[in-house]
């Protein structure tokens, strides 16, 4: 049984590191399109809490979610107060939510200062030599948050090889990122409070300043998917944009939407619609939204790191007309990446799958590994908010399958932030049942 | 046990200690004068108001922007506070202390009480008195009833002034799954809809054997394939293989609540405010212990829960799992309990009661209140502020920008932006335009809607009646025994201690 385990690790070790060398549809350099965006500098403030803080408790050789202490990778920051880990040499995602603070919004809305507070954190932990978890009680698997999802921690980490471990949680209230939000019984309350104290007297940033990264112009802007592309930076500052857009695909209670008139694209030189991924985190009143509808809405606009450029916060959505006809796009025969299709929903025609991956157990999302007809390898996948989705078991390694869905980015930490640009599957239902098929020499 | 008395002491001491304690009836009734607008127009003023970040504070830069547009010399700074309400107090007690408190601040009025203990809250009455910049007595009217006590009776030589007034509140209502209810109950589901506790103790025993039997086992689609559905076998979440059964028909958001209006709507009696600085705790009656007992009993027969008998925080994580069918709720949090699993409908009904003759239902959010560490020009300034954001127009608008909170003006209910959203809501805020709707009904309906006297320390009160409401639900708590723990706790509270 063990021996069987470590095999299948070895395995996808191997398969992992196959990747990492054989895909072709991927590319780490490519920051998506021509709009330059200027990066979020942070001007470091005084830490002097966190300067003398230490970690008191023995790490090594132990494991955070056996004993709520060890050492972990950095997989990706979410935001301010949310990152992603894996064990050392692991696979498996330890996602953590911050104890005692609570930066502002960078991702599904843009809120002034939350831009900055990811930056920042992503600053410190991109560069760490090392970083630790630590729970509430060590010595105890560490406790999940509200969203069952996210185990609640402290993140040490030591900026560069002998020096000392620096708690990140302390430092983000220090640099006036966050109120302090834990309470009394948490274990750092008397150095968080004092921390508080010391940098809300500051009125620096959250606690008094403008951020001049957003836009605080609270007049909506009527905008169009084309304008977002050309200019992206300029709107991803928190402004509020209306738009009227036909809903193209439904994946979970998010849309991949496309401009009802063509633009030129001054990229390719073509005339097209412009697409793009609306991301909606609540799904209510979205239920009655179908394929074909055209709707208007007011948004923001977002610049993830692992998900690239997105619609978020979507809001005052109405339909303004329904049942209106969708082009699909087939994607080229000899395309070697689907990066130029990023936004739109196409059509692959004998995508070859090679690979079905497990279903996480949270959610029962998973990825469809295989390649394109020009032998270029792409993945397929199928998210966890996806309502009612495709069967694992419908697919077959080895067989070859005619696939819609949309295209999204997806940075891969566990390659070194390799840029893939995947399908996504949209919600199966009867309009979408054949999304995914058995091409037709295959029948 | 002895851990939470003494952090109770200390919060007590902590409050005192910071902001001192003055004797309230030698707080002087007004130290500020009236100004006129004309007085403060050449002079750039800015004022701060402090929310706490969410929601409201999202509601809000559009609103701030009319207001500076209509008062140009007048700039307000939108300061919002992370973490929850005793954040936005513990800061600003802080703040007073430090005589660096914001002008404006919305909260709690046992918030609004620690406030006026230091000596650091406005008496509005002068403002509102004002024949220029005041409100006329029909104004004063307008502004919904219910909302308006808890802003009064704080300074004990003129209880009728005014410390606060309202600014964001909402309601209980009941949520359903409307999809469950229309495949089990076909397009007559809405008599089934449960009216009175006893009701929803029948539809509930009755929907767990329709479960059980598996009548519910394709409804809600988990996967397709290219000829295969696939669907949430609800009955597994009843399987006798499960140490505990894993769906209750019908679940209540928060305990707190359903602690208070629970005892109201039998009869009994919860606490009894005596000023905004003292009150007592009521609760060890008969009508309290038999609404505990009632609903003990529902909890037993697995039709009644909380979160916490699934080991759950939020109610809305049940809901999304089809693990709870029905729930109360506040009317602002309807949205929470949206599909993000499985594609279903919601449904907004009225809460249910035990019996005609006492349909209670809350009435809770906070208001807004003026600190005076400030000069005549600010507080005027301030005192614009609200006035414009209370409104009829713009209260209605706030309320749509937040989605189920109410507006506090009974006009405010007849503006165009509010009838759209009653009538023609944008399709994210279908579901909080029903609920609104529902809350809108109490009064046709027989429906008393109260609010839960605050005064300092009614904060801990409801924290411990709601802890006390779980042990009994989750833990089968002797009812008794459990009281008299709370009693113990709250012994500061105690009539005659």
């Amino acid at each position: 049984m063990k021996n069987t385990r470590y095999l299948r690790k070895f395995l996808l070790l191997i398969f992992v590191f196959f990747l990492g060398f054989s895909l072709a549809a991927c590319d780490n350099t490519d920051n998506g399109n021509g709009d330059d965006k200027k990066p979020i500098t942070v001007d470091e403030l005084q830490t002097e809490y966190t300067d003398d803080l230490r970690l008191i408790h023995e790490y090594k050789n132990k494991n955070f979610l056996n004993h709520g202490i060890g050492r972990v990778d950095l997989v990706r920051v979410i935001d301010g107060d949310t990152a992603h880990f894996s064990p050392p040499s692991g696979f498996e995602t330890i996602k953590i939510r911050l104890l005692g603070i609570n930066t502002p919004e960078s991702t599904i809305r843009i809120m002034p200062w939350g831009r900055a507070a990811s930056a920042f954190a992503s600053q410190k932990l991109e560069n760490a030599h090392e970083i630790v978890l630590e729970a509430e009680e060590v010595g105890k698997p560490p406790v999940l948050d509200t969203t069952g999802d996210r185990y609640l921690g402290y993140v040490w980490y030591r900026p560069e090889e002998g020096a000392d471990l620096r708690l990140l949680n302390l430092e983000i209230i220090e640099q006036c990122f966050s109120y302090f939000t834990g309470g009394d019984a948490s274990k750092y309350y008397e150095v968080f409070d004092l921390a508080f104290q010391k940098a809300y007297e500051t009125r620096l940033r959250v606690f008094g300043e403008k951020d001049p990264d957003f836009n605080y112009d609270t007049e909506v802007v009527e905008a169009t998917i084309a304008d977002l592309r050309d200019n992206f930076s300029s709107y991803s500052t928190g402004v509020t944009m209306k738009l009227k857009a036909q809903v193209i695909r439904k994946v979970g209670s998010s849309l991949y939407i496309e401009d009802l008139e063509e633009t030129l694209n001054e990229d390719t030189g073509e005339s097209s619609k412009a697409g793009i991924f609306l991301y909606h985190s609540f799904a209510s009143g979205m239920e009655v939204i179908k394929i074909g509808d055209v709707i208007e809405f007011n948004c923001q606009a977002a610049d993830t790191t692992d998900y690239g450029r997105q619609l978020v916060n979507p809001h005052k959505i109405r339909i303004r007309d329904s049942g209106t006809e969708v082009m699909i796009r087939d994607v080229d025969e000899d395309a070697e990446s689907l990066q130029s299709y990023e936004g739109y929903v196409v059509r692959i025609k004998e995508f070859t799958v090679e690979y079905v991956g497990k279903p996480a157990a949270a959610n029962g999302a998973y990825t469809i590994r295989g390649t394109l007809k020009s032998g270029a390898e792409v993945q397929v996948r199928v998210d966890g908010d996806v309502t009612p989705k495709l069967s694992r078991e419908f697919i077959v390694v080895g067989k070859k399958y005619d696939v819609i869905g949309g295209v999204s980015k997806y940075v891969n930490p566990f390659e070194n932030n390799k840029v893939y640009y995947q399908i996504k599957l949209g919600n199966i239902t009867e309009d979408t049942i054949n999304d995914f098929v058995l091409s037709a020499n295959q029948e | 046990m002895k851990k939470k008395i003494i952090i109770f002491i200390l919060f007590f001491v902590g409050v005192y200690a910071l902001v001192g304690c003055a004797k309230i009836s030698s707080i002087a009734r007004f130290d500020y004068e009236v100004l006129k607008y004309e007085d403060i127009e050449d002079e750039d003023i800015t004022i701060s108001f402090r929310v706490r970040s969410g929601v409201v504070s999202q509601a809000l830069p559009d609103l701030i922007k009319a207001f500076e547009n209509q008062y140009p010399n007048i700039t307000v700074d939108l300061q919002t506070v992370g973490g929850d309400y005793s954040a936005l107090l513990k800061t600003t007690i802080g703040d007073i202390n430090s005589n660096n408190a914001p002008d404006l601040i919305i909260g709690y009025p046992d918030h609004f009480a620690s406030y006026f203990s230091a000596s650091a809250l406005v008496n509005l009455q002068q403002f509102i008195n004002d024949k220029d910049v005041g409100y006329t007595k029909a104004e004063l009217e307008d502004f919904v009833d219910v909302y308006m006590p808890e802003n009064r009776d704080f300074h004990p030589d003129y209880p009728e002034d005014y410390y606060g007034l309202p600014f964001n509140k909402s309601t209980e209502v009941l949520v359903y799954n409307r999809t469950f209810f229309k495949e089990l109950y076909g397009d007559n589901y809405v008599n089934k809809i449960p009216q009175t506790w006893g009701e929803l103790d029948t539809l509930g025993k009755e929907i767990i054997q329709k479960v059980k039997n598996g009548d519910a086992d394709e409804i809600f689609v988990e996967s397709v394939s290219g000829n295969k559905t696939t669907y949430l076998k609800m009955s597994d979440y009843l399987s006798d293989n499960l140490p505990a059964p894993q769906f209750y028909p019908f679940s209540y958001d928060s305990s707190d609540n359903a602690f208070i209006t629970l005892v109201r709507q039998f009869g009994g009696k919860y606490t009894e405010r005596v000023h905004i600085e003292k009150g007592y705790i009521l609760f060890d009656n008969e009508e309290a212990k038999s609404a505990l007992a009632y609903f003990q009993n529902m909890a037993r027969q697995r039709v009644f829960a909380l979160a916490a008998s699934f080991n759950k925080k939020y109610n809305s994580d049940l809901v999304e799992t089809i693990q709870v069918v029905m729930t109360v709720g506040s009317s602002a949090g309807v949205a929470y309990n949206a599909s993000g699993r499985y594609e279903y409908e919601l449904g907004a009904a009225p809460i249910p009661y035990y019996s005609e003759d006492k349909k209670f239902v809350i009435q809770q959010g906070t208001n807004i209140a003026m600190l005076n560490q400030n000069s005549d020009a600010e507080k005027l300034a301030a005192w614009l502020f609200i006035k414009f954001m209370l409104e009829p127009e713009n209260t209605a608008k706030f309320a749509v920008n937040t989605g189920g909170y109410l507006p506090v003006r009974t006009s405010a209910y007849e503006t165009e932006e509010y009838i759209e959203f009653l009538e023609d809501p944008a399709l994210d805020q279908k579901l909080w335009s029903e609920a609104v709707k529902v809350a809108l009904s109490y009064p046709e309906r027989g429906f008393t809607m109260f609010v839960d006297p605050a005064f300092t320390g009614s904060a801990e009160i409801r924290d411990t009646v709601g802890e006390l409401f779980t042990a009994v639900i989750v833990s089968n708590a002797d009812i008794t025994k459990r009281i008299q723990q709370a009693y113990r706790e709250l012994k500061p509270h105690v009539k005659n201690n």
